[in-house]
């Protein structure tokens, strides 16, 4: 199976080891994924809140290179993902209106439409057992449920099913799209602060020795700021947060998993040891 | 008469019936009326009974009546009525015809148990075995597949929830209900399990081993996680019951002389003999094995299925009573045609194996499957001769240490390649045709053979068998590439060229499939074989070409599996009893179930719900592999019962009722039926009336909330199935999730009401939640509710007022607050609602529970419903209707009530109903009384003179009272009192056949007092009155005693005692029934005329409907003018045009012809009773006096717009009232064009100390006035200060338009009113805003006072009319909820705001139903009074007046002579003036103290026998 991919900067920067790992699954999986030739800024970052033309341009270009592809775009990122999803409302609103000929699928989405969870499932290797997790999606992949499409936007299942399918003991959460504060990362680390460790408190609450995450903000701000909030909260945070392509990795086996691990904050390995995972 | 119409009419011949849709309390209390007025009524309700949403209720608002016990009688009542005909499980399908005559097609859906034979037992719940969450308790428990919907039901019987045929079923050829023996596994209740298999599969044991079970594969189970392991729970029932010793059954009776050959004694043949052997018919059986079995018993290896297995099921069968000859090869068919068999059905099998044709297949070392597979079990059972005579060649000497190769992938290839193993092989192979994922052989059959050290050749075409001096070496194969069979069974084959190679084997055994050794049947037998060598037979029939001979199993299809043999036994047989019985030769058709098909979105809600628990199948290891090779022992040792319990309790009941038959062979009245189909009837009536309900908004969908996914979040419907003491936690405040007592409860208001795709507001949750938090706090003191809510809407009768009582009395805590999520703490499943508190300040807490007000929306089916009738629906699904006729749908002869119109609460549903009913009949009052029944009773004999001769009837109630109480000693006790002439016990007293026993018992035994001792005589005594009744004996002639739900049922545990008991309450009702006299009731003639008090709207509208009705109406208005308020009103917010509507009514009423006005007229005397009233009145400015006969009086008095003393109204000419601003924007449009602002104040004078209740037409009103601001000038600001804005149900859409066009609405606090005051000529309004939290100021052009609206004076006509009012003047109504329009002395009824404030179309829906009342009486032309009344002895009166001061309904009076009088026309017998009466001078007829004081006497008395027993 042939797909297009979009990773975005981040998948070739702060998250690498998402895109890795996801290339990983793929490959595993007989998924060749296309990356979209000379793709461009999605315009999540800093246009969409200062240019409303640039950002619809950013992403129409983007667009206008999958239409050439002609297959369905997988969008790791959540942030790209929700750009590529406004970017389909517009052109299909707009003078021209334009039907595009391909689905804008995040990840989670098109492992379950195209079957490949069953896949998965199929050729796993180690189940994640004893491994408890709570799955967490943020706010873009699902929402606003207008652009995402998304039925179940508040509370929503599909890492926790792909993963309960791998043998993780996936605990239920209430927080699962709340925000980390993503949008502020840079402006207002105070609220980020705050946003993100009411997060890590209510995963261990909920006895969860792991995060799994679906967005590279939201992984990079729950991972990289559990030592400045153990600072400031005089309380050792020390939760490890996975993308989970990695745990979906190291279920099927894949030989460069500990590659990835290396690449947290939070030190995972620890945890994935005593789990005989690695 | 005919209505003078400008045109052309054309004439309907109408029909004087109406069909109601819907049996909630609206239907109900629409039929009641119409039924009571003159008109036969069809009740169409979709569920199993009636009742309603309010059935479900615990409490109702404000009064905290019990739902129940209000709606019980009513229930009782319309199940009852002779002219009101019940049409359950049904549905309206179209509708043709016009108003007056339309023809209307039912659609009745299967209950499969009769309605008319039911006797509410209960027996089959009992003996079900399917569990299904109770939908009547909301999910919150569960109910049986055979269910009463709840225990008052009516009518009171069960019904059978079936959705379908669940997939497993479908998917057998025998169709066996595997759902069923399933979940009698997961009981325990292994020999009906065992019942259940055998109805449809004579071979449990062989099947549960050796089957492909299909039903595996087509289990929805799949979509979830795995299948249910229904074949090893199948061989699991047979293992229980197994290890009982075997007991032949009792050999059949005959009940036919033809006798049946059947040839063969395979599953085929035997199922078909055991079949044709139950019918009656003699069976004889020709085999030519020297055992019976078939297949089973030579073909299958022992180790795959014991032989012990087959053995004892063969044997069962031929015990009924079947002649076996074994040993008996058929050689010639007409050998058995000539010994006299009527019919002969060939049922050989396909018992000869087949070899390739390939050089060869005749050496020594190669075998055949069949015969190789037989000879192995021939030999093990000790015998040398196979059927043709010859010797067998042991096989076991021929594979014994050779390498064996088999050829053939199948089934039986693998049982030969491992019964090759078993023999000791010294290698074994299989090649085969197809690849791998092709094999016919099932997965596990393979897996098992290759754990057994089998080697598989996939894909193998065989060119011949290797010859090394006359013996095997090899065969030679080549590859194949493609390979399909075409329809006609010929192989397309492609293979690889040059691909040729050996497979090395020693002995090679050839698998490639059997045939039927079809020898016996020769050309000149005239039964036709096909090319493939099958018996030729018609499908459906299994008749072969000869007639008479009927053929089956392998021997028409080529090799199948045993079930398909099963099932074409079963049909052959059916089919040969047709041949025998001469009749059609086809068989019938079958009723069509669906196929359950649950889609992967449903399983997931309820793996969410926690309905349904992932986890796979459990698995049964087979026994290790080296103990496998040696022996020939069974390889799965079958499940454990834990095990067993463990994986039948995974089954999804996919079909629900599984037709296990359970209820089908317990119930004693054979009411149930199974083969129940839809049926369409057609109904031809004049009107229509819908009423279908509401279902609650599903929450789920508001996933914010976590409904469905915390536990302890639940909707209120849910909540109050908690409070119900027949609840599911029989009334105890538990959470779900710990069972504990929730401390903190938080209730959500507006769930799925006023939001984006509910705009409209669902009129009652504010008062609901307000009850349920008391009721909650009532039950368990502990609880601390919380409401969060956006404005309460308190606007009804008495709502503020017990708004008020909640936050002050009960300490219910209100926070006004929208919340827009709530999350769980993971631990405790305590819920965290964050919100914003009175001080702006953003909080988090925590609660046990929390409750979700959920609103209303149409019921599902409605929009169906709407589509069936071409009834227009709005947006949201509820019916179109408009201001000025709310009762009228759009289609002309259709009305509707309820909340379909509107959300509504329970007092306007039945307003509306009665109203409805009104409007259903005006048009049909020609045909009043054209179609109602009315009974025929014989003479009442005479019984004064007569000794008491007394009956009784003892009843068993199936198992509910003889299960626990001695039945037949009571009913022997009971023979034994004084005066009981004669007593006998029923199984169902209340049996239709028992009603004919009990007045045979009577005209035999000349009885004259019955006792029924069974049930409550609330829900059966009116059936047994009827009953004596009609066998001529005086209704009050019958008593009961209560052994069922005052005995039994609370005594099940103590048989003795409850046995006593039962004779102590018998004992009681045979010394009542010795004093009970026969009562006379006496009839009195109706004046056809009403009166109607008030001429405003409400009273118009009840005199003209009056008249239409038929009736004279006479009309008293006070004022010199029609209208009251209504002729201040202008405009609606629907955009009607008031004063033209205002002119037409008063036309249509005063010219009338059969109703008389009376203006400035006032009553000044009142007297009589229902059906005689006598009212004087003093008309015109003159003061003439005019005296009015009439049957029934209707009070529309109405009231009028405060005219305050605040605010500088008065002082200040730019103060003005809601009225007065209506009048001026009508008037002076101009006057609008110059306004900046106008600044409206809400609740003046309404809701303070003064006058505590909502005026609720205020806000309305206001919002209306503001929008036509707006409209005439959209520049000017209005600002409208409010404490709740209370736009309930669609008023809530206009309060949204009134936003959008730019009304500003602030909130005020009603310690902190707006001050008002003059400065520098301006007006001055300044307020308190708790939102901003600061005083703001405002300077309006206008101030508009939005004033209470106030009760007429009416202190002097109630107390001539001696009916109540309420503290703040408004007249009060016999029952808050049912009786709403009515007093409660007979005869006087009330509308329109008289009865409290009210809008336009309330006051008309009220004022017709007031007529629809009304017409209850005035559509008679005598009543019926006495019967159970109190009767004053004047001797013993001494005028003290207590009755007088008593009397709930203001009866006695104390007459001319000085002493009481009570009218027997207005008494309601409920005995208080009796028990209250110091003289005794009052008796209440059929209570009177001797039969009580005889009842305690002798009850008391054996009591003291008893206790000097003791002493002694």
């Amino acid at each position: 199976m042939r797909v297009s991919y979009f990773p975005g900067c981040a998948l070739h920067g702060t998250a690498l080891e998402y895109d890795e790992s996801t290339r990983a699954m793929s490959g595993l999986l007989g998924v060749e994924l296309c990356e979209l030739p000379d793709w461009n800024c999605c315009g999540a970052s800093s246009a969409h809140v200062t240019d409303e033309s640039l950002a619809s341009g950013l992403v129409a270009r983007n667009l206008a290179i999958a239409q050439k592809q002609g297959m369905d775009v997988v969008v790791p990122c959540a942030a790209c993902y929700s750009r590529f999803k406004v970017g389909e409302k517009e052109a299909l609103a707009g003078a021209e209106s334009q039907k595009l000929n391909f689905r804008i699928l995040n990840l989670l989405e098109f492992l379950i439409t195209s079957g490949l969870r069953d896949k998965i499932k199929e050729i796993k290797k180690r189940p994640l057992s004893g491994l408890k997790v709570v799955c967490y999606y943020g706010c873009l992949l699902v929402r606003p449920p207008k652009v995402t499409g998304a039925r179940n936007y508040e509370n929503p299942k599909e890492m926790d099913e792909l993963l309960g399918l791998l043998g993780a003991e996936v605990i239920p959460w209430s927080y699962k799209t709340d925000c980390c504060g993503g949008s502020l990362v840079l402006t207002r680390t105070d609220i980020v602060r705050r946003l993100t460790q009411k997060l890590l408190d209510e995963a261990l609450e909920a006895g969860a020795e792991a995060i799994a995450a679906a967005c590279p903000l939201c992984q990079s701000n729950l991972d990289s700021r559990q030592e400045e909030i153990s600072r400031e909260a005089g309380k050792r945070y020390e939760l490890p947060v996975l993308y989970f392509t990695e745990l979906v990795g190291l279920s099927l086996g894949h030989s460069d998993a500990g590659k990835w691990l290396k690449r947290h904050f939070v030190d995972p390995t620890k945890l994935l040891a005593s789990k005989g995972l690695i | 008469m005919e209505k003078a119409t400008g045109h052309q009419q054309e004439k309907v011949e109408k029909t004087g019936a109406v069909m109601i849709v819907g049996g909630g309390v609206g239907g109900m209390q629409a039929a009641l009326d119409l039924a009571n007025s003159g008109f036969k009524v069809y009740l169409v309700e979709e569920t199993t009974a009636i009742g309603g949403r309010m059935a479900q209720l615990d409490k109702t608002f404000p009064t905290n009546d019990c739902s129940m016990c209000t709606i019980s009688p009513k229930l009782v009542e319309t199940g009852r009525h002779l002219n009101i005909q019940l049409m359950m499980d049904s549905e309206v399908m179209k509708v043709d015809g016009q108003a007056g005559n339309f023809r209307v097609t039912v659609r009745h859906k299967p209950r499969y148990i009769d309605i008319s034979k039911c006797t509410g037992c209960s027996e089959c719940a009992q003996v079900c075995p399917i569990i299904t969450p109770s939908r009547f308790d909301e999910g919150m428990a569960q109910q049986r597949a055979a269910y009463k919907l709840y225990p008052q039901a009516v009518p009171n019987a069960y019904a059978i929830e079936k959705r379908g045929i669940a997939p497993c079923r479908d998917a057998c050829p025998t169709g066996q209900r595997a759902q069923g023996y399933i979940a009698l596994i997961r009981e325990g209740r292994y020999e009906d399990a065992m019942r259940v298999i055998k109805e449809d599969n004579p071979f449990p044991g062989i099947c549960g081993r050796i089957c492909n079970h299909r039903c595996e594969d087509a289990c929805n189970r799949n979509l979830v996680d795995q299948p249910l392991s229904v074949a090893s729970l199948k061989r699991f029932v047979t293992d229980q019951v197994y290890q009982q010793s075997y007991l032949p059954p009792d050999p059949l009776p005959y009940q036919y002389e033809e006798k049946v050959a059947i040839v063969g004694a395979g599953p085929c043949g035997l199922t078909a003999a055991k079949d044709l052997r139950k019918q009656g018919y003699p069976v004889t059986i020709f085999e030519a094995l020297p055992l019976a079995g078939g297949m089973l018993r030579v073909g299958v290896p022992d180790y795959r299925l014991p032989p012990l297995i087959v053995d004892r099921e063969v044997r069962e069968i031929i015990d009924l009573g079947i002649d076996l000859r074994l040993n008996t090869p058929v050689t010639n068919l007409d050998d058995i045609m000539n010994e006299g068999f009527k019919a002969v059905l060939i049922a050989v099998g396909a018992h000869e194996g087949r070899k390739l044709p390939i050089p060869g297949a005749d050496l020594p070392e190669v075998l055949i499957n069949t015969k190789f597979l037989r000879d192995v079990s021939l030999l093990g059972l000790g015998i040398q001769k196979d059927p043709s005579g010859s010797e067998i060649r042991d096989p076991k000497s021929i594979v014994q240490n050779r390498h064996v190769l088999v050829l053939g992938g199948g089934n039986v290839a693998a049982d030969c390649a491992r019964t090759a193993v078993r023999l000791g092989a010294a290698k074994v192979d299989m090649a085969c045709l197809e690849s791998r994922q092709k094999m016919p052989a099932h997965p596990d059959e393979v897996k098992e053979a290759e754990e057994e050290g089998i080697t598989l050749y996939n894909s193998r075409s065989f060119k011949r068998v290797l010859d090394q001096d006359g013996h095997v070496a090899g065969v030679e194969a080549v590859k194949v590439t493609f390979m399909e069979f075409d329809p006609e069974g010929r192989l397309n084959l492609e293979t690889e060229e040059g691909s040729e190679h050996v497979l090395p084997c020693e002995v090679m055994i050839f698998a490639i499939g059997q045939r039927a050794g079809l020898a016996f049947i020769p050309e000149s037998a005239g039964v036709g074989i096909t090319r493939m060598s099958t018996i030729a037979v018609n499908p459906n029939t299994f008749a072969a070409t000869r007639p008479g001979v009927f053929a089956a199993g392998d021997v028409t299809t080529g090799t199948a599996f045993v079930v398909e043999a099963v099932a074409s036994g079963h049909k052959s047989a059916a089919s040969i009893h047709r041949y025998l019985r001469g009749e059609e030769l086809e068989p019938a058709p079958q009723p069509e179930l669906p196929v359950v098909k649950l889609t992967k979105e449903e399983l997931q809600e309820r793996v969410a719900s926690g309905d349904v628990r992932v986890a796979t199948r459990l698995r049964i290891e087979p026994r290790p592999v080296h103990q496998r090779k040696s022996s020939f022992a069974e390889v799965s040792p079958g499940y454990t019962e834990e095990e067993a319990k463990a994986e039948a309790a995974r089954c999804l009941a996919c079909g629900i009722c599984s037709e296990c038959l359970c209820c089908y062979y317990k119930c004693g009245l054979g009411a149930i039926n199974h083969n129940m189909v839809e049926t369409q009837e057609e109904v031809q009536v004049g009107s229509i009336i819908l009423s279908p309900g509401y279902q609650v908004y599903n929450a789920h969908l508001s996933q914010e909330y976590g409904l469905g996914r915390y536990p302890n979040v639940l909707n209120a419907l849910q909540l109050e199935r908690i409070l119900s003491a027949s609840g599911p936690t029989l009334g105890h405040v538990q959470r779900p999730s710990d069972g504990r007592v929730p401390k903190k409860v938080a209730f959500l208001q507006c769930v799925g009401s006023r939001d984006q795709s509910h705009p409209y507001c669902s009129a009652v949750c504010c008062m609901y939640a307000t009850k349920e938090a008391i009721i909650a706090k009532e039950h368990e003191k502990e609880v601390e509710p919380t409401i969060f809510f956006i404005d309460i809407r308190a606007y009804g009768k008495g709502f503020d007022a017990y708004y008020e009582r909640a936050r002050k009395e009960y300490g219910v805590r209100y926070v006004r607050c929208a919340i827009s999520r709530v999350v769980e703490d993971p631990r405790t499943k305590n819920l965290r609602i964050t919100y914003i508190d009175d001080a702006g300040e953003i909080k988090e807490e925590e609660f046990d529970l929390v409750v979700l007000s959920v609103g209303m929306v149409p019921s599902a089916s409605t929009s169906e419903l709407a589509k069936n009738l071409g009834v227009e629906l709005d947006p949201y699904g509820f019916a179109k209707t408009d201001s000025l006729t709310p009762l009228a749908t759009s289609r002309p002869g259709v009305y509707v009530c309820g909340v379909f119109q509107g959300p509504k609460d329970i007092p306007e549903t039945v307003a509306q109903a009665s109203g409805a009913a009104a409007a259903a009949s005006e048009i049909l009052s020609e045909v009043r009384g054209t179609m109602v029944t009315r009974k025929e009773y014989p003479e009442e004999r005479e019984v004064k003179e007569e000794e008491p001769r007394i009956g009784v009837f003892v009843c068993r109630c199936g198992n509910n009272i003889g299960g626990v109480v001695n039945v037949p000693g009571v009913k022997e006790y009971a023979a034994s009192l004084g005066n009981v002439v004669y007593a006998e016990e029923n199984l169902y007293t209340c049996s239709q056949d028992t009603q004919e026993k009990i007045k045979k018992a009577i005209e035999e035994h000349k009885l004259n007092r019955v006792i029924v001792a069974s049930c409550s005589p609330r829900t059966h005594e009116p059936l047994f009155q009827e009953t004596i009744r009609e066998a001529g004996l005086n209704r009050y002639l019958f008593e009961m005693a209560n052994i069922r739900d005052q005995c039994s049922w609370v005594h099940m545990h103590q048989k003795e005692e409850a046995t006593s008991k039962a004779r102590d309450l018998v004992r009681m009702a045979v010394a009542n029934a010795r004093l009970i006299r026969p009562l006379e009731e006496q009839t009195k003639g109706v004046i056809k005329r009403g009166l109607v008090i008030g001429g405003g709207l409400s009273g118009m509208t009840a005199a003209l409907g009056l008249a239409e009705q038929g009736f004279e109406a006479v009309l008293v208005e006070k004022e010199g003018e029609l209208g009251g308020n209504l002729r201040h009103l202008k405009t609606t917010l629907d955009g009607k045009d008031v004063p033209r509507y205002l002119e037409e009514v008063k036309a249509k009423v005063t010219r009338h012809p059969r109703i008389q006005v009376f203006a400035n007229a006032a009553v000044t005397d009142f007297s009589g009773y229902v059906g005689n009233f006598k009212t004087s009145l003093r008309v015109g400015l003159g003061g003439s006096s005019r005296e009015i006969e009439h049957g029934v009086t209707i009070v529309a008095t109405g009231g009028e717009e405060l005219k305050p003393k605040e605010y500088l109204y008065g002082e200040d000419k730019r103060v003005l009232t809601q009225l007065e601003l209506e009048g001026l924007l009508d008037g002076d449009g101009k006057r609008v064009e110059g306004l900046k602002h106008v600044l409206m104040i809400q609740c003046v004078g309404s809701r303070n100390e003064e006058r505590p209740y909502c005026s609720r037409v205020c806000c309305a009103e206001a919002v209306k006035n503001a929008l036509t601001i707006k409209t005439l000038n959209p520049k000017a600001q209005v600002t409208i200060l409010y404490r709740d804005m209370r736009m309930y149900s669609h008023l809530e859409e206009d309060y949204a338009r009134a936003r959008k066009a730019g009304v500003r609405f602030l909130r005020y606090e009603e310690d902190r009113k707006p001050q008002v005051a003059r400065r520098d000529g301006n007006l001055e309004v300044i307020f308190y805003n708790p939102v901003l939290r600061e005083n703001l100021s405002y300077y309006p052009d206008l101030l508009v006072l939005s004033t209470a609206t106030v009760p007429a004076d009416t202190a002097e006509l109630a107390s001539m009319l001696k009916v109540p009012r309420t503290a703040d003047g408004f007249f009060l109504e016999a029952h808050m909820k049912l009786r709403p329009v009515e007093f409660a002395s007979e005869g006087l009824f009330l509308c329109g705001v008289a009865h409290s404030p009210k809008l336009i179309e309330e006051s008309l829906s009220q004022a017709s139903a007031a007529v629809s009342r009304a017409c209850t009486i005035l559509g008679k032309d005598q009543i019926q009074v006495g019967g159970v009344v109190s009767v004053v002895d004047p001797e013993k009166c001494a005028a003290c007046l207590t009755c007088v001061r008593v009397c709930p309904y203001n009866v006695p009076v104390i007459n001319k002579d000085g002493v009481a009088e009570i009218e027997v026309a207005m008494c309601q017998g409920c005995g208080i003036c009796a028990s209250e009466c110091p003289g005794k001078a009052i008796k209440l007829q059929h209570f009177t103290d001797e039969q009580i004081l005889a009842k305690c006497d002798v009850l008391l008395e054996v009591l003291s026998d008893v206790l000097q027993g003791e002493a002694v």
